[in-house]
C-alpha cells in the first residue's frame, strides 16, 4: 500500500534511537527494556497470529490512517493489525474489540477499523503484477502461474532487469524506491513445497534450500489455497545511484532486495525471452510495442499483446522488435 | 479579532489565521461557508488537522495507553481459549534461553576459525542458494544449542528458515574490502532465530529510512556512542578513528533490504587483533549483536 511507511531514504528522523540498548545475555531476559509480561507477551501474540498470513499482517499496519501511523509505536501498528485480522477472521467481534471489558478498556476504536475494511474492499478489484485484475468474484489468474504449482525461473543470474511499476492498495513489497529501477539478478531463489506438507515427528520435513513463500501482492489477500501462488523470487541488485540519482546516497553503494518474478520485466528498449514451464516462448518488455514480421521487412504490431507474451505453438517462424 | 490589514506580512497571515479556523477567510475578505442558512463556524481541531493544519494525533486522545489495552488484548485471547498463559510464557522463555545473540555469535565464531565453514555458508550453490540454514542447523544441533522441538526439524527456528549468510572483508583474496549491513525497510524482519528479539533501534523508522541511502553515516553514529577506549586491551586507544579507518579501506557497502522472508547473517571482519590463538569462546564473547547486522565495527 501507498502510505507513510515507505520512508526509504528520509534523512529528517535525526538520530538513531535506543543505540545502547544491552544485548539479551543467554537466561536473562527476553530482551533488555522490554517488559516480559506485556511487551514479551504481545511479541508473541503477534509473532504467532502473523504466521497465519504474514502479508495479511504487515498490511494490517499499513492501513492505519496515515497521520496515525507516524505518530504510533512499533506495539502500536501491531495492536491494530491484530485487531483488524481478529475481527476478520471471526477471532474476535466488533464489540470484543472497540467495548470496554469489565476494568479492561476498548482495545481499538470503531473508525479506524472500519477505514481499514472499506480500504481493502476498495483494494479487491485492483490489478496485481503479473496477474492483472481479477475476475467478477476477486479471483486472480495468470497464464504463467498457477496456484499449487511451484513454477521454474525464468530469470538468471547476471540478467538485467527492470523493476515493474506499480501504485496499490493492497500489500506489496516491491517499494516505491525500487519500482522503474534497473538493477541486475544477484540471485535466484528457486521454489519448491516444504515436504511433507503435514511434517512431523516420525516423518520430518526435508530441506530442499528452495523458498517456499507465497507471491505477497495476493497473499495479503487472504482468499485462500487456491489464490496461493508460489512464484520465483530473485536477489535483485541495484546500485544506489540508480535509486537516488547521483549525489544523494553515498558513493560505492549498492542495495539488493528481493523482487518476485513478476515484479520483474526487461529495461526499456529490450526484449527478454525466456521458456515457461510448457516449453513455450515468453517475451517480456518494460515499455513499447510489441512487432512481428516474416522476413525483417514487413513489420506490423501485433494486435493486443502485453508483457508478458506467450508465442503460440505452431505459428509460422517469425521476427520480434520492439516499436518504442 | 480585530479586522487584519489586507497588506499584512506572511508572517502576521500565518499567525492570524492560526487563531481561528476562519482567519484566512476573514483576510480575504469573504467566508467559507457557501450554502444559504449556513452559521460560519471554526472547524474542529480534528477537522482542521485533516485540512493540512496541526498534525494532531487521535490514537492518544481517543485510546487508552497502549500497555493497557495490550493487557485487555490478552485477556480477552485467553477468555477465547486462543491463548494460555503457557504459551506466551513459552515465547518468552524461547527467546530468554534458547535464543539470543550469543547463538548467531557461536556460528561466526565458528566461521573465524574455520574458513572452509564459512565459504560454504556464503558460496551456496546456486541450486540451493538458502543452504546457510541447513549448515547452521546441523551445526547448532550438534552442539546441542538447539533442538528439533524448536526448529520443526528442518529451519533453524522462527525467522532462520530462508537464511543468506554475507561475509564483510575482500570480496576474493587480496581485493578491497567490502561491508555487508541489514535492514528491514519496511518493518523489523530480522534473522530472529540466530539473533533472538530486534534491537528497537532496528525497528525504528530512523534506521529504516536511513539504511538504504546513508550506511556510512549509521556506522558512524553507531561508533560514535561507543566509548573512545572500546578497543584499548587491545592495543587500539580510540575507537573512533579506527572506524574511520576501516570505511576509508572498503570498495563497496552492501544494503541487504529484508524484503521477503529471506533472511541475511552478517559475518564481521575478523580484526587483525584476533589472533590464532583465541579459543571460539573468546571470539563468540567479542562478536556483538550489532556487528552481525552491520552497523558495528569490531
Amino acid at each position: 500500500m501507498e502510505g507513510p511507511h515507505n520512508t526509504h531514504g528520509w534523512i529528517g528522523f535525526d538520530e538513531i534511537p535506543a543505540k545502547s540498548q544491552p544485548e539479551a545475555k543467554p537466561g536473562a531476559s527476553i530482551s533488555p527494556w522490554l517488559e516480559p509480561d506485556w511487551e514479551g507477551h504481545f511479541s508473541a501474540i503477534y509473532a504467532i497470529l502473523s504466521t497465519a498470513n504474514l502479508d495479511r499482517a504487515r498490511w494490517g499496519r499499513e492501513l492505519m490512517h496515515p497521520r496515525n501511523y507516524s505518530n504510533s509505536s512499533y506495539m502500536e501498528l501491531w495492536l491494530r493489525s491484530v485487531a483488524l485480522n481478529l475481527l476478520e477472521s471471526g477471532g474476535a467481534s466488533l464489540t470484543d474489540l472497540t467495548s470496554p471489558r469489565g476494568s479492561l478498556p476498548a482495545i481499538i476504536d470503531t473508525a479506524s477499523l472500519a477505514r481499514a475494511s472499506s480500504l481493502k474492499l476498495a483494494a479487491r478489484g485492483e490489478s496485481v503484477p503479473g496477474f492483472g485484475r481479477p475476475d467478477a468474484s476477486f479471483k486472480y489468474s495468470s497464464p504463467l502461474y498457477k496456484p499449487g504449482v511451484y513454477n521454474k525461473p525464468r530469470w538468471k543470474a547476471g540478467d538485467l532487469v527492470s523493476a515493474v511499476v506499480q501504485t496499490t492498495i493492497g500489500h506489496t513489497r516491491e517499494y516505491p524506491l525500487y519500482r522503474g529501477k534497473t538493477g541486475t539478478i544477484d540471485k535466484v531463489y528457486p521454489v519448491a513445497p516444504i515436504q511433507p506438507a503435514s511434517p512431523s515427528a516420525q516423518n520430518p520435513v526435508t530441506y530442499t534450500g528452495a523458498y517456499g513463500q507465497a507471491y505477497p501482492d495476493i497473499e495479503c489477500r487472504g482468499a485462500g489455497d487456491d489464490q496461493r501462488f508460489v512464484i520465483p523470487l530473485y536477489s535483485v541488485r541495484f546500485n544506489a545511484t540508480d535509486i537516488w540519482g547521483q549525489e544523494y546516497a553515498e558513493p560505492d553503494m549498492a542495495i539488493y532486495a528481493d523482487l518476485w518474478e513478476p515484479q520483474l520485466t526487461s529495461p526499456v528498449g529490450s526484449i527478454h525471452e525466456s521458456l515457461d514451464d510448457q516449453g513455450r516462448l515468453v517475451l517480456e518488455w518494460g515499455r513499447g510495442s510489441l512487432q512481428s514480421s516474416p522476413d525483417l521487412k514487413l513489420w506490423e504490431d501485433v494486435p493486443g499483446a502485453l508483457s508478458p507474451y506467450i508465442v503460440q505453438t505452431g505459428q509460422p517462424s517469425g521476427f520480434f522488435r520492439l516499436r518504442l | 479579532m480585530s479586522n487584519p490589514d489586507p497588506a499584512s506580512s506572511r508572517r502576521q497571515f500565518l499567525k492570524v489565521s492560526s487563531l481561528s479556523g476562519t482567519g484566512a477567510a476573514a483576510l480575504l475578505g469573504t467566508t467559507a461557508a457557501s450554502h444559504a442558512g449556513d452559521t460560519p463556524t471554526p472547524p474542529a481541531d480534528d477537522s482542521r488537522a485533516d485540512l493540512g493544519g496541526a498534525p494532531v494525533c487521535d490514537v492518544s486522545a481517543t485510546l487508552w495507553p497502549l500497555k493497557t489495552r495490550v493487557n485487555a488484548l490478552k485477556q480477552l485471547l485467553y477468555d477465547k481459549g486462543v491463548f494460555t498463559e503457557a504459551m506466551l510464557g513459552g515465547f518468552v522463555d524461547y527467546y530468554t534461553n534458547v535464543v539470543t545473540p550469543r547463538l548467531g555469535a557461536t556460528v561466526i565464531a565458528h566461521a573465524w576459525k574455520n574458513p572452509a565453514f564459512a565459504a560454504a555458508l556464503t558460496n551456496p550453490p546456486a541450486s540451493e542458494p538458502f543452504a546457510a540454514t541447513r549448515i547452521i542447523r546441523d551445526f547448532l544441533k550438534d552442539r546441542q544449542l538447539i533442538s528439533p522441538q524448536s526448529t520443526g526439524g528442518w529451519s533453524i527456528g522462527p525467522e532462520g528458515e530462508w537464511l543468506r549468510v554475507v561475509q564483510n572483508g575482500p570480496a576474493s583474496p587480496g581485493a578491497p574490502p567490502v561491508h555487508n549491513l541489514v535492514v528491514c525497510t519496511l518493518c523489523s524482519c530480522y534473522p530472529q532465530a540466530l539473533l533472538g528479539i530486534q534491537p528497537v533501534w532496528y525497528k525504528s523508522r530512523q534506521y529504516r529510512s536511513r539504511a538504504v541511502c546513508a550506511p556510512r553515516g549509521i556506522i558512524r553514529e553507531f561508533a560514535a556512542a561507543k566509548p573512545a577506549n572500546r578497543l584499548a586491551p587491545y592495543g587500539i586507544p580510540n575507537y573512533q578513528p579506527y572506524v574511520e579507518s576501516y570505511l576509508s579501506r572498503l570498495s563497496e557497502i552492501r544494503v541487504w533490504d529484508s524484503n521477503s522472508e529471506a533472511r541475511f547473517l552478517v559475518i564481521p571482519s575478523r580484526p587483525a587483533y584476533v589472533s590464532d590463538s583465541w579459543s571460539e569462546q573468546q571470539m563468540t564473547d567479542l562478536i556483538s549483536r550489532d556487528s552481525m547486522i552491520g552497523t558495528d565495527i569490531l
